[in-house]
């Protein structure tokens, strides 16, 4: 068996662990990432098919954090600011995001009365400026104290699922606004022009630049504990045992594959059943061409009335290199009615281009489906739902968890991974020395 | 050609369906487009010639050469 000797071992290359490699890289550590596949990203990577540049996930970045990522370890990609990048469309009227002010109209314009309207904006308000709600209770069931208007239900159950990919009944309201507050630190959203590996990309680069390595097709087969602390991994690499020393480890492997790379022995039962509480959250990808855009604009829309199809944009109207020329591509994202399986997705799929046709009406005559994509289990949109997360420290001391899992309550999708890997670098610098 | 062709006879690349997500990174690196489906990818195997790219890219390991 081979050794190799590093300050941090990071298990799984998705953006949690690429943003820690970069991290550590930058402050003089050695790093060593492993990842599995034949490519570095996970999630927020961009593979080329058929002229088209399709990403794993990641689609929408916010500059204060994935800009500032890239900033502070030296490194860009391009990114193309989108102002308003949520539209809300509501009874045929489109309401851009961004500001109370608009959601007070949404609201407004959908309540029965102007005290109904006040009611609920005066109760949002004092979640956001006085206090938020409990954890304990569902957003459905907070929003239920103020009002039962349909209408209003359906345009926070749109911006949930968008947002969350959660229902109402299951997004806690807690998570709902510390969510909202949270984001209020994320103003500047838009697109990674040539798509979300050019993220990953940027951070391989930062970490290979600081002579840290990123070997891919190269799987763990073990996180190493002797007496009670980590010691490194034994990974696997063109046919040949590495024995990884490190200080510390860093898994972005997913909460239940790290066990299983530990072993429960290593672990305190409390852990693995706080492991095993935590479920990942679906989400459908429709992918269409046309030769013509079939939307104008950069902003993606939410459609507050649909029955699976909730988010819909075009980004080669921003990014034209992601469809080949003279190629329009569509991106349509649904939501099963619950993020709790089984699932029906050939018929969650139907009800989506449904969806799609009602929206836009010349969709057949224009535009063709290229694929449809689901994520899930494993290979998720998140590894967590809001408001169920674990710590960054496991039990093994030495050993940390980063990815969206760990992401603390209010953070989600790939800002929550980056920030899960800036707590869990912080911490390693305060403990650990490089060699 | 005609040795991928023999090859077949002995084995055959299939996906689990209960391990597969459907995310279609298979069908992204096929070279012939063997990779059919949403939501639950099938590998048709007249198409197939055996390459195993999608072995390899398969995130969670539900892509598998048979007997």
């Amino acid at each position: 068996m081979k050794q190799y000797d590093c300050d941090v071992a990071i298990i799984g290359s998705g953006i949690g662990g690429l943003a820690a490699g970069a991290l550590l890289s930058n402050a003089g550590y050695r790093i060593l990432v492993v990842e599995k596949l034949p490519f570095a990203g996970g999630r927020c990577a961009t593979l080329d098919w058929n002229g088209y540049k399709v990403d794993t996930g990641v689609s929408l970045v916010v500059d204060e954090a994935h800009g500032d990522l890239c900033r502070e370890v030296g490194v860009e990609f391009e990114f193309r600011a989108v102002d308003p990048l949520l539209v809300c469309h509501h009874r045929g009227k489109d309401y851009p995001l961004g500001s109370p002010e608009v959601m007070a109209t949404m609201i407004g314009d959908v309540s029965r009365d102007e005290a109904e309207a006040i009611r609920v904006l005066q109760a949002l308000m004092r979640g956001v400026t006085w206090a938020e709600p409990s954890c304990s209770m569902s957003l459905y069931d907070w929003l239920k104290q103020y009002t039962d208007n349909s209408s209003i239900l359906a345009i926070f159950h749109s911006l949930v699922v968008t947002l969350s990919g959660l229902t109402l009944s299951e997004m806690p309201a807690g998570a709902y606004f510390r969510m909202i507050t949270e984001s209020t630190l994320m103003r500047t959203s838009g697109y990674p022009v040539h798509g979300g590996g050019s993220i990953s990309d940027a951070l391989v680069q930062a970490i290979k630049k600081e002579g840290g390595a990123v070997w891919t097709r190269c799987p763990a087969a073990q996180i190493k504990v002797s007496d009670g602390r980590t010691t490194g991994a034994l990974v696997s690499k063109l046919g040949e045992e590495y024995d990884i020393h490190a200080l510390a480890v860093m898994s972005n492997a997913g909460p239940k594959q790290t066990v299983e790379l530990v072993g429960q022995e290593h672990l305190s039962s409390g852990y693995v059943e706080d492991v095993g509480r935590i479920k990942s959250v679906p989400i459908i990808r429709l992918l269409a061409a046309s030769d013509r855009p079939l939307m104008e604009g950069l902003s993606a829309l939410v459609l507050c009335e649909a029955r699976r199809l909730f988010l819909v944009w075009c980004p080669s109207n921003g990014c034209p290199d992601v469809a080949p020329t003279g190629k329009h591509l569509l991106s349509g994202f649904a939501f099963p009615p619950s993020s709790v399986p089984p699932y029906d997705f050939e018929e969650d799929i139907k009800l989506a281009l449904q969806d799609l046709r009602d929206h836009l009406p010349d969709f057949d005559k224009y535009g063709d489906v290229l694929r449809v994509d689901t994520f899930h289990r494993d290979w998720a949109e998140f590894g967590t739902r809001a408001g169920y997360c674990l710590p960054i420290k496991t039990p093994v001391e030495g050993l940390y968890l980063v990815g969206d899992a760990s992401a603390p309550l209010g953070w989600w999708g790939s800002p929550g991974a980056i920030k899960s890997a800036r707590l869990a670098t912080e911490d390693v610098m305060q403990r650990y020395t490089a060699a | 050609m005609q040795q991928l062709h023999r090859r077949r006879v002995e084995t055959k690349v299939v996906v689990n369906k209960e391990g597969c997500v459907g995310c279609g990174i298979c069908l992204t690196f096929c070279p012939v487009d063997a990779l059919k489906g949403w939501s639950v990818l099938e590998v048709d195997q007249d198409e197939c010639i055996d390459c195993l790219k999608c072995c390899d890219v398969c995130p969670v390991d539900a892509v598998m050469v048979e007997p």
